[in-house]
């Protein structure tokens, strides 16, 4: 099996730009992002983005940077390992589906229709070899570059396995894209990069799910995900994360909204051990509108850093951010919120709201959102943080129905959550969260 | 004798160490419908939730029994399987819940079995017509957005839904415009039968021109100080509560 020594140096670098048989160009890329990573510092406790998130505990030199996949590049799912098959949703209506294990694309397939429409849909890793001046323009490049810190850089230099998304002109995608990456290699560090490029007036609805089963031993996901939305174009982009509980997630997704371009983001983190992700929308067309939301459910002792920002550039955009958390047990949640408004942001609507729901005595809840505003004239720029328990007049009134304690906080709960799930356009997809979030209640600690 | 169904023994009762409850005495058998009445704050609301078992009330004294059992030490899921309710005067918002959902799961938990799916649809939208509520209501998020009206029409859903044996209404008619507080009492009146208790809680008299009680009680300043039939409501009615308040100071 082909595979690289443990451990990330320049040397690392060299072997898998080989090993992929890649051209001079991103051969190149990937020892600019290297010289990045060496530049720039560890995130320690004392930078401001990494205050409350340690991840001193993360053995970077034990981790393996790639690892072939188990099984060959397959045409039907069919022939995908057993674990895995149950997240692929076999028989739902789907445009497209790519398949990850581990460090590399395992299944790909796009619907006839998509395909006649001209909708590109592939590994990242053939893109570069179908579609190099496409990648060459986009990866890395405007949107997301290594220069955005730390482990951006480590992904620019490692990236592995991901996707690539085009849809052209006023092209309308009936069915949602879907990837499922699968980590199942304790000791593995995967570096996914999906690259999404919505031209004018087009429309998608695009799922990612992150999983991986129980691992006996860290691992590192290290996503990144870059996305331009061309004037008017619109996309639904799902995000989910149900990592194993001894992964470190961190990642970044960032998103590049040009004139009266519309997203609807949506995060969903469940999983792993501890998360920091960056999502970010970047307003820098007029009139566009990001509507970022997210679920964020920990247990255990699971710790979650969700840093956002909303970054108003150009005028008369609107964003509007709303994340729904619950910690139970002894996990954390942390939620840096910024709304940054440029100069030029003039008519800027901006509103955040993070509401977190503490379940346990020793489950902790941060809200922070600042507010960085450069612009005279907005309309509006609002932020808002509760953190609270379980309503004792909500749970008396269930109560009074019959429903047993823990049933009726199961309930809230659910209810919590459930106008955020019901929105998600694929109903497979709805019902495995549903599963995941009633699963992690029923363990919950009196 | 036939053993009560539900009685209220020297009930005293504090809130955060004020008493408010000074001994109030109640019997209610099967098939009986009562009415207790009373000005603001001579402890209605309290007596409701302290027989449902709101945590927030202390008993200090006395009893309650439902079919001989006293259940003061239950918490409230225990008496709602034991077949007490309350219908409550400001119903809580549970958000993301769907009425069809949370009445399902609090059929399962009262009866202690799951309902068919198809029985289930059938009873509700049987007890939906007779409250003539639209079936898209069970769709909704339970109070969330509700007007009053739909507030007090969902509590009586609920009522109709798990049948319990002995029912307190707390202000089942408070903030109702006339046809609310029709379809109210007309719900009321069709789901009390020989097998159900009712106390019906109430300031006004005006939902006693549609509901008729077997019997009024006069809940004042902690005491159930008069007990009577329709007349004494009427009484009420024209003299107001003064008259009571005049009475309780001799």
């Amino acid at each position: 099996m082909k595979q690289t020594a443990k451990g990330f140096s320049r040397q690392t670098v060299e072997e898998l730009s080989s090993l992929c048989d890649e051209p001079a160009w991103l051969r190149q890329r990937r020892l600019e992002a290297w010289r990045v990573y060496e530049a720039t510092p560890m995130p320690t406790l004392q930078d401001e983005d990494w205050r409350r998130t340690d991840i001193s505990a993360l053995a970077l030199d034990q981790l393996l940077p790639f690892a072939e996949a188990p099984c060959a590049q397959v045409d039907s799912i069919a022939h995908l390992p057993q674990d895995l098959r149950p997240l692929l949703d076999v028989g739902q209506p789907e445009g497209g589906l790519l398949v990850q294990h581990d460090s590399q694309v395992v299944h790909l397939s796009l619907a006839e229709e998509a395909a006649r429409q001209g909708v590109i849909f592939t590994s990242l890793q053939g893109a570069v070899r179908e579609q190099p001046d496409l990648v060459q323009r986009y990866f890395m490049t405007r949107c997301l570059s290594p220069e955005h810190g730390k482990f951006a850089a480590l992904h620019g230099a490692l990236w592995s396995g991901g996707a690539f998304v085009y849809v052209p002109q006023g092209v309308e995608v009936a069915l949602p894209l879907r990837v499922c990456q699968w980590l199942a290699r304790p000791g593995l560090a995967v570096f996914p990069h999906t690259l999404i490029v919505l031209e004018e007036g087009s429309k998608l609805t695009f799922i990612a799910e992150q999983f991986s089963p129980e691992l006996d031993g860290q691992a590192l996901s290290c996503a990144a995900t870059e996305v331009y939305l061309q004037a008017g174009a619109q996309l639904r982009h799902i995000s989910v994360q149900q990592l194993g509980q001894q992964v470190y997630n961190l990642g970044a997704q960032r998103h590049l909204l040009e004139e009266d371009s519309r997203l609807d983001s949506l995060i969903i983190g469940l999983g792993g051990k501890l998360t920091k992700l960056f999502v970010e929308s970047v307003l820098e067309g007029a009139g566009a509108n990001a509507q970022m939301r997210g679920v964020v459910f920990g247990g255990d002792d699971q710790h979650f850093d969700h840093q956002t920002l909303q970054e108003h550039i150009a005028p008369d955009c609107t964003s509007d951010l709303l994340f729904k958390v619950a910690v139970k047990d002894r996990a954390m949640s942390v939620h840096l919120g910024i709304v940054r408004v440029h100069r030029g942001g003039r008519g800027t609507d901006a509103g955040q709201t993070v509401r977190n729901l503490i379940l346990s005595q020793g489950a902790k809840a941060h809200p922070i959102l600042p507010l960085e505003i450069e612009a005279s004239d907005i309309r509006r720029c609002s932020h808002a943080a509760t953190v609270g328990q379980v309503d004792e007049n909500q749970l008396f009134y269930l109560m009074s129905r019959g429903l047993s304690r823990q049933d009726a906080e199961r309930l809230i709960v659910d209810g919590f959550f459930e106008p955020v799930l019901e929105t998600i356009p694929q109903l497979s997809v709805q019902h495995r969260l549903r599963q995941a979030v009633g699963e992690k209640l029923g363990l919950a600690t009196p | 004798m036939p053993q009560p169904l539900f009685v209220i023994e020297d009930l005293h009762v504090s809130v955060e160490g004020k008493e408010i409850l000074k001994g109030v005495n109640l019997t209610v058998e099967r098939g009986q419908l009562h009415a207790l009445m009373g000005p603001n704050g001579s402890g209605k609301s309290t007596l409701a939730h302290t027989l449902m078992g709101n945590p927030h009330f202390q008993v200090t004294q006395g009893r309650v029994l439902l079919k001989g059992e006293d259940i003061l030490s239950l918490p409230p899921d225990e008496r709602a399987r034991r077949g007490m309710f309350l219908a409550f005067q400001y119903p809580v918002e549970i958000p993301g819940v769907k009425v069809r959902h949370f009445l399902r799961m609090a059929v399962k938990a009262s009866k202690g079995e799951e309902p068919s799916v198809t029985d289930f649809r059938r009873q509700l939208f049987e007890k939906m017509a007779l409250l003539e509520m639209d079936r898209s209501f069970s769709e909704r998020y339970v109070n969330e957005g509700f007007s009053g009206g739909e507030k007090k029409r969902n509590e009586i859903l609920q009522l109709a839904m798990l049948q319990p044996e002995m029912a307190v209404l707390d202000e089942a008619d408070s903030g109702l415009d006339i046809d609310a507080l029709r379809a109210v009492a007309n719900g009321i009146n069709k789901l009390a039968g020989p097998q159900m208790g009712m106390l019906l809680i109430t300031h006004y008299q005006r939902i006693l021109n549609y509901v008729e009680p077997h019997f009024v009680h006069v809940l004042f300043d902690g005491r159930i100080v008069r007990s009577g039939g329709m007349e004494l409501a009427q009484e009420l009615e024209a003299k107001g509560y003064d008259w009571i308040a005049g009475e309780a100071a001799v």
